[in-house]
């Protein structure tokens, strides 16, 4: 039942939004429906610690009707990914400014994306999983075709073809399995990991689907739509992107990739994990003498979700974990660098780092929760992204020594360009644009809160989201 | 007494929120003595539990609850206390109330003073952290939140540039050491399934000496420590992080935070007396740092750079002691030292305060007049840091000496070297301030004030320490009693125990000789540097070699050549070239190559049918012949 | 029945098909040679008879209706087909005044 609301929830908000008759209280309604949304998620979660197989399933039963039985599921990995989900919306919802003038449309699909969402997290069956997917695409691409920046037509077309060439890949590879699958044939997922396939099936397998993860993810080199994506989109549209949607490709990692593959992932490490480890480094290098904010994000992104795959991919419990850690980490933390982009342009109307300065002596409240989110950024100790890194590089250490200290260069480079960019921004004279920057309010702070509140609760107690997942590990 | 050790965590964590949330509506005043007064309570608890530990001679371990957990990893957050930590819980909380009593004088005009305390409150919090945790993991939590703090205290008047840049080149540095210390903690994970230091010295000291595996992890171990202690090559970091407010350069750049690697090789010292690979590393590195930094310290015109120079040498001088074997020696230095170099700081804090902000000695001169108490304190810092009897440094000195000179005589005579190098930078130093004819501008200057009381009783305290402290453990030669040794012996026992006992102990003569022979020089070397700069009105410009060292041999110069220019033009030619012509390029070349194509296949549509339907029964007949004969 | 299935099967296959196939040629031919629709769309019709002629003479010297059955659906089908042809042909008559296919190429490109 919980499942179903999860899932209904959304729509039905989205479509009432869709009709417009909200008019002014759209953002508000969407706000308080997207906090339903995720107090029902935190009911799923209690219910999923009593749920005695630790799983929660759901079955409609709708195979007389359509042929196609709807089950959805929640596991531990979907449930980290669900919470994650449902405390970033109304965050972002939130985070709109009222001066930005959004119609209903926007925040619509904004529920839809998170509908979508939900869905590809729980679903347990390849075809809906599929159309949960896809579903996924369509409103970030409205979202930035209609409220983006400069070119947002163009490269929201260019986003859209090319995370769509990808699902087509694993489209295919889905299709390929299902007919591997024992007569009758379903494209549930317990009968794709039952397969046991031969290594010489499970290469073209792995091929497909890792293409569809890898450029939603996105990795070295299929990251060109990132920053450019990033860049176009209104703000919000970013924080979805980074924040929820480019973890769909890492959960697809871990939800198939490694009960389908495990003989590629586990012999072909020195294949693809220096290529996704040179994505590491590019990104992070980069992000050193980028001198636009928000495409310095989108670097430190490439950075960051390179780092999770690697962990996901280095066939050790303790990358997996600390790579499934790290996954809801980044989600928040990127959320939160992107919250303070915005604060800035909404004030300054400037993204780039060179016109910008001197912010700290005149905003002491957002330097300070600036600087948090940068460090938790850097993964300092006791922010979240220290334990996901640690037990990433750990389980690195145990495939491959030289990789694991070629990646730890990461954190050198990481301080770099964060204090390069962090010095740039908020400290020195003030410049011209930053002349009356004012600090932030209380309603503005309130957004941050529960950011802020992550940060150090998932970085000081993070054994209870480790706990969680340890069985589904396994 | 486990309670009494969670509150030692708890007091300056409690100042840090108090005082960093309240920051708009706190009394600028107050801040400074509630920041004290915290302190003080961990002080009086640090006290306790240093008289438990002492008197009952066990390790208290106090487990908080686990931090990471599941399968088969557990790293808890839990304290151990020793003597070994114990005695460091003296310095940090009695060093560090000391000089937040004198920051409440020093930083009374400065508008940011709560953040400042809040800092400094944050960073005592991180540092006990450090020094209390009981494994590896946790100890990297404050070994990074020391250097979290160090960055923002160096980059407190953020509105200037320099000082931002000195701030950021600390945290970079450091990092850079911290992967080190990463590393390490995987090898370590690795080989012991666990990160307890107590369990991992356990489980070390069954393998056998030389060992690769624990080789590497004292290595990595000891690139943290190079990184935090500032040591060749990593030191640069130390002399620039002088830009910001003068107790914190105190209390984290001399007496406590750079001394972390010291106190980390001491915790770990049963993996490195195992092995002897690093145990020379640590050598050649303590003893080249400690050269370079005593040699570049002699060129400076910085009064503060001076003083760095002289903690970079001097924690040179006490690695030196951790690769000699000798544990309780550079513990010893390490106590003594965090006395008179906090002493000497706090002091130069005075001089600077004095004449309104200026650090360069050349502007300098007379000062003996003018800030009679402030010249006194700093004398008794420089006669303490030179190794003269009977102040402490002289005998935390004699003890690294000897250790050298058991180890052999030509590195004796190097540490004797270095020893006395001390000597001339810091006369050098008093001389130019303090007794050479006063320059114009000085003259000039009536505002010339010496320092309220605030300032000037701490400093005295720290005086006093300086002058007695050394006697706890008086040379051999005069006493039996090994006061210091003694007190740190069960921490270092094991490690004692693996390696072979000195073999020669030094025969009595060889031992005055060590005493008598350094005295006289130095002596002379007083007397020398007397007759120089007191009179010398115009310092010299340096020439051939010695700008090599006043140019601090040009690491600064070397690294931005071989690193940064390097990184930010691979940087530039990721982001131009590979990410936006090849990788970009190659993306939008599909799909401008596909409407390429779409624009010439569109040309067969020519619209007359008759075509179509050639083409279409010449396609059907193509077909059936490809069927028929395939 | 049977007499028409003698009938048929007095004139032997072979001439069946050799005139089928020259039928289905000149259909073929007229198809490619032929300007006007309305020829084209005669010849397209010679050459559908053609196959049906053949479906009905291999039916009835295997003695299978199947065949027959399917000239039936197969000229239901031209029907129709013929039906809607002739329709859009008098559609294009009317706005070009021509049914010359050449004249028809308005929706090249």
């Amino acid at each position: 039942m919980i499942l179903v609301l999860l899932l209904i929830l959304p729509l039905l908000a989205s479509l009432l939004l869709f009709t417009g008759k909200l008019g002014k209280h759209s953002k508000n309604f969407a706000l308080v429906a997207s906090l339903v949304v995720f107090a029902i998620s935190l009911l799923a979660g209690y219910a999923f610690t009593f749920a005695h197989d630790k799983i929660l399933t759901l079955d409609l039963n709708l195979k007389e009707l359509l042929d196609v039985d709807i089950i959805l599921k929640i596991d531990a990995v979907s449930l980290v990914m669900v919470m994650l989900t449902t405390l970033l919306v109304p965050i972002i919802i939130a985070s709109t400014d009222k001066k930005e003038n959004r119609t209903p449309n926007f925040y619509a699909l904004i529920m839809l994306m998170q509908m979508a969402l939900i869905g590809v997290f729980t679903s347990s069956e390849m075809i809906l999983f599929y159309i949960f997917w896809e579903l996924a695409l369509i409103p970030i691409f409205f979202i930035t075709a209609l409220w983006g920046g400069e070119n947002k037509k163009k490269i929201s077309v260019k986003f859209l073809i090319y995370t769509v060439v990808g699902s087509f890949a694993m489209l295919i590879g889905i299709l390929y399995l299902y007919t591997l699958t024992p007569a009758p044939h379903s494209f549930s997922f317990e009968s794709f990991f039952q397969l046991k396939l031969p290594y010489s099936v499970q290469v073209p397998v792995f091929l497909a689907f890792f293409l569809a993860f890898a450029i939603k993810i996105p990795l070295f080199p299929f990251h060109s739509w990132q920053a450019e994506t990033y860049n176009a989109s209104p703000v919000q549209g970013s924080m979805l992107l980074a924040g929820i949607m480019l973890k769909m490709g890492l959960y697809g990692i871990i939800r198939f990739i490694l009960p389908l593959c495990p003989d590629v992932v586990a012999g072909g490490s020195l294949i693809f994990l220096p290529l996704i480890l040179f994505g590491v480094i590019y990104g992070a290098t980069i992000a050193i003498t980028q001198p636009n904010l928000k495409k310095l994000i989108a670097f430190a992104s490439l950075s960051h979700v390179g780092l999770i795959a690697l962990g996901l991919l280095s066939n050790n419990h303790y990358g997996i974990e600390g790579g499934i850690l790290q996954l809801f980490s980044h989600g928040v933390n990127v959320v939160g660098f992107f919250l303070c982009y915005y604060m800035i342009v909404k004030r300054t109307n400037t993204d780039k780092i060179s016109d910008l300065g001197g912010i700290a002596s005149v905003a002491p409240k957002f330097a300070t929760i600036f600087l948090i989110i940068v460090l938790a950024n850097i993964s300092l100790p006791l922010t979240n992204s220290f334990v996901g890194e640690f037990l990433i590089l750990l389980g690195l250490f145990q495939t491959n020594k030289i990789l694991a200290i070629i990646a730890g260069l990461t954190i050198i480079l990481g301080a770099v360009y964060i204090l390069k960019m962090y010095q740039k921004v908020m400290y020195g004279e003030r410049s011209a644009a930053t002349e009356k920057f004012t600090d932030l309010t209380f309603s503005e702070m309130l957004v941050f809160l529960p950011i802020i509140a992550m940060i150090f609760l998932v970085g000081i107690f993070p054994s209870f989201i480790l706990q969680l997942l340890e069985g589904a590990v396994k | 007494m486990e309670l009494i050790s969670i509150l030692l965590l708890v007091f300056p964590l409690l100042g840090f929120l108090t005082i960093g949330l309240f920051q708009k509506q706190m009394n600028r005043n107050l801040s400074g003595v509630l920041a004290s007064s915290f302190i003080f309570l961990n002080l009086v608890a640090a006290a306790f539990l240093f008289g438990f530990v002492t008197a009952s001679n066990q390790t208290l371990e106090v487990p908080l609850f686990d931090w990471i957990k599941f399968g088969d990893i557990t790293i808890p957050f839990a304290l151990t206390i020793d003597r070994l930590s114990a005695l460091m819980l003296l310095i940090v909380n009695g060093v560090g109330l000391l000089i937040h009593l004198y920051s409440i004088g020093y930083m009374k005009e400065d508008e940011g003073v709560n953040r400042y305390f809040a800092y400094l409150n944050l960073f005592i919090f991180f540092m006990l952290t450090l020094i209390l945790s009981s494994n590896y993991l946790m100890l990297f939590i404050g070994w990074e939140g020391v250097g979290l703090c160090s960055y923002l205290l160096i980059g407190f008047w953020f509105k200037d540039r320099a000082n931002n840049d000195a701030a950021k080149k600390a945290f970079i540095m450091n990092r850079i050491g911290d992967l080190g210390f990463l590393i390490a903690t995987f090898i370590l994970f690795t080989t012991f399934k666990t990160l307890s230091i107590s369990e991992i010295a356990a489980k070390a000291s069954l393998m056998p000496s030389g060992d690769l595996t624990l080789m590497a992890i004292t290595l990595c171990l000891f690139v943290g420590a190079v990184g935090k202690s500032a040591q060749i090559p990593l030191f640069t970091w130390l002399p620039d992080a002088m830009a910001g407010p003068t107790p914190v350069s105190a209390l984290i750049h001399a007496a406590t935070m750079v001394t972390a690697g010291i106190y980390l090789v001491a915790r770990s010292s049963v993996m490195f007396v195992l092995s002897p690979v690093t145990m020379d590393v640590i050598l050649v590195i303590g003893t080249v740092t400690a050269l370079a930094g005593g040699l570049i310290a002699i060129y400076q015109n910085d009064i503060k750079k001076i003083l760095a120079y002289s903690t970079v040498s001097q924690l040179g001088f006490m690695f030196m002691g951790l690769g000699l074997g000798s544990f309780s020696g550079a513990m010893f230095h390490l106590t003594t030292h965090a006395f008179f170099k906090a002493l000497l700081f706090l002091a130069a804090g005075s001089v600077i305060h004095a004449l309104s902000n200026e650090q360069d000695i050349r502007k300098m001169g007379g000062l003996r007049h003018k800030i009679p108490f402030t010249f006194a304190l700093f004398l008794i810092g420089a006669i303490a840091i030179s190794g003269i009897p009977p102040f402490a440094g002289f005998f935390s000195k004699e003890v690294i000496l000897t250790a050298a000179f058991e180890h052999g005589l030509g590195m004796g005579l190097i540490a004797t070297v270095i020893s006395l190098l001390t000597t001339i930078y810091m006369f050098r130093l008093i001389f130019v301030v303090f007794f050479k004819p006063e320059s114009k501008e000085l003259q000039a200057n009536h505002h010339v004030h010496e320092s309220p009381k605030v300032m000037l009783y701490p400093m005295a305290v720290l005086a006093i320490l300086s002058m007695i402290a050394g006697f706890v453990q008086p040379p051999k030669l005069f006493s039996e009693t090994q006061g210091f040794d003694n007190y740190l012996s069960p921490v270092f026992a094991k490690s004692n125990s693996l390696v072979a006992a000195s073999e020669h102990a030094l025969a009595v003569q060889t031992e005055w000789m060590i005493f008598i022979f350094p005295l006289l020089i130095i002596a002379l070397l007083i007397f020398l540097s007397y007759k120089r700069f007191v009179n010398n009105k115009e310092l010299v410009s340096p020439t051939g070699i010695q700008s090599l060292f006043a140019h601090k041999l040009y690491v600064d110069e070397i690294y931005d050549f071989c690193i940064l220019k390097p990184v930010t033009f691979i940087s530039d030619i990721f982001r131009e070239l590979l990410d936006q012509t090849v990788i970009n390029g190659f993306v939008n070349a599909v799909g401008s190559g596909t409407l390429f194509v779409g624009k010439k296949i569109r040309l067969l549509q020519t619209g007359n049918v008759g075509v179509y339907l050639v083409l279409m029964v010449f396609s059907i007949i193509a077909i059936l012949f490809f069927n028929i004969i395939l | 029945m049977e007499t028409t299935i003698t009938q048929i099967q007095t004139i032997p296959l072979q001439y069946y098909i050799l005139f089928c196939s020259a039928l289905f040629s000149i259909g073929v031919i007229g198809v490619l040679a032929k300007r006007n629709a309305l020829v084209i769309f005669m010849s397209v019709e010679l050459m559908l008879n053609s196959a049906n002629l053949l479906l009905t003479a291999f039916s009835a010297y295997r003695n299978d209706p199947a065949g027959q059955i399917f000239v039936f659906f197969i000229m239901v089908v031209a029907a129709a087909e013929v039906a809607i042809g002739l329709a859009l042909l008098v559609v294009v008559y009317r706005s070009t005044h021509t049914i010359d296919i050449n004249a028809l190429n308005r929706l090249k490109w």
